[in-house]
């Protein structure tokens, strides 16, 4: 929100002057704290950097997906694969979210599930200003 | 006046493009897409518990060779079934592990059932073909004799089919073997066995 100190009538000597400068002065405060709520409290990462740390994060739960591994390997010992996957990580709260499992996955349809699962709660931190629309890969292997 | 309202206004313009840029980075939506897959792998599989051994079925015993199964003949004649190749194959690889089993005479046996000489050429018969078998096999001809007792010497009576087939066998008896004798002592301290005399000297048996 850029507030913007209009309510000053222009007058002319030193008074107008003065109003005027407190004008300017109102507009780059209002720019500065403007600028501030974006930058301070909220990352705007580039696309680089934002994959990097949605990638940090889903590395950083990789025993939860091991675990999704493990439960499919009892009933289907020879499973293995590629689970991709698509999800939004949103603005501000940097909450995964609407994760889905994508056709070109190779992995049983369980492994897929369990991961789409395990994406649901994670959450970016610190978020992002931007929202992300993410697409990733895990790839299941023994051995 | 009008210079002071034209600076202003381009101060105020500015401000506000500023304003509306940084309003804009912080919205938006960045798309990514990740190119090298996340990896996750678990250990492989362990392998599966080895099959436990087959039981030994040929064991030295005294002065006997014994098998844990028959040999089996074809019906009325001196030919060893495949059924029985495996167990002569073990016999004839205790036989060479077990140099100091020198000498075994192999005996056939029959029943009561048929005529008594066809019986005694037919245990003769069936003791050679396992003779046969094993010099086959590698075993030294020197370390086996073969002879067959026909119906002369059951086990039990012939009453019975269970008694009959029980007769219709063949036998590994040893003749001549090097036994070697240990003396051992029981250490107090340790509780373990400790061979203080070891002798070695050939013993032979009449049959």
């Amino acid at each position: 929100m850029i507030a913007i100190d209009n309510t000053q009538p222009f007058t002319s000597g030193s008074r107008q002057r003065s109003a005027g400068s407190l004008g300017r002065f109102a507009l780059m405060l209002a720019l500065v704290g403007s600028a501030s709520a974006c930058s301070v409290s909220y990352h705007a990462r580039n696309a680089e950097d934002y994959r990097q740390a949605t990638r940090t994060l889903l590395e950083s739960k990789q025993s939860d997906f091991t675990a999704c591994y493990d439960g499919v390997l009892k009933a289907t010992p020879d499973a293995k694969g590629t689970v991709a996957v698509s999800f939004v990580v949103e603005e501000d709260s940097g909450k995964i979210t609407t994760p889905k499992s994508l056709p070109e996955s190779t992995a049983p349809e369980a492994l897929q599930a369990c991961v789409v699962n395990g994406l649901n709660g994670l959450a970016l931190d610190p978020p992002d200003a931007r929202k992300g629309m993410a697409t990733m890969t895990f790839d299941f292997t023994r051995g | 006046m009008k210079r002071q309202l034209e600076s202003y206004i381009t101060t105020t313009n500015v401000t506000l493009c500023l304003a509306l840029a940084t309003a804009l980075a912080c919205g938006g939506t960045t798309t990514f897409q990740d190119t090298t897959p996340i990896r996750i792998a678990v250990a492989p599989p362990a392998p599966p518990p080895a099959p436990p051994a087959p039981e030994k079925q040929v064991k030295i015993r005294d002065n006997r060779i014994e098998l844990g199964q028959k040999i089996q003949f074809a019906y009325n004649k001196a030919e060893i079934l495949q059924a029985s190749f495996a167990l002569m194959d073990e016999l004839a690889k205790v036989m060479q592990e077990n140099p100091q089993v020198q000498k075994v005479s192999i005996e056939g046996h029959a029943s009561d059932e048929g005529e008594e000489q066809h019986n005694l050429v037919l245990s003769k018969a069936r003791a050679e073909a396992v003779r046969a078998y094993l010099v086959g096999k590698g075993v030294s001809a020197e370390r086996l004799s073969s002879t067959g007792y026909g119906e002369t010497k059951p086990l039990v009576s012939n009453d019975s089919d269970a008694g009959r087939e029980q007769n219709r066998r063949v036998e590994f008896h040893i003749t001549k073997q090097e036994v070697t004798k240990e003396k051992v002592e029981v250490d107090p301290t340790t509780g373990k066995e400790k061979v203080i005399e070891k002798t070695s000297a050939n013993e032979e048996a009449a049959r």
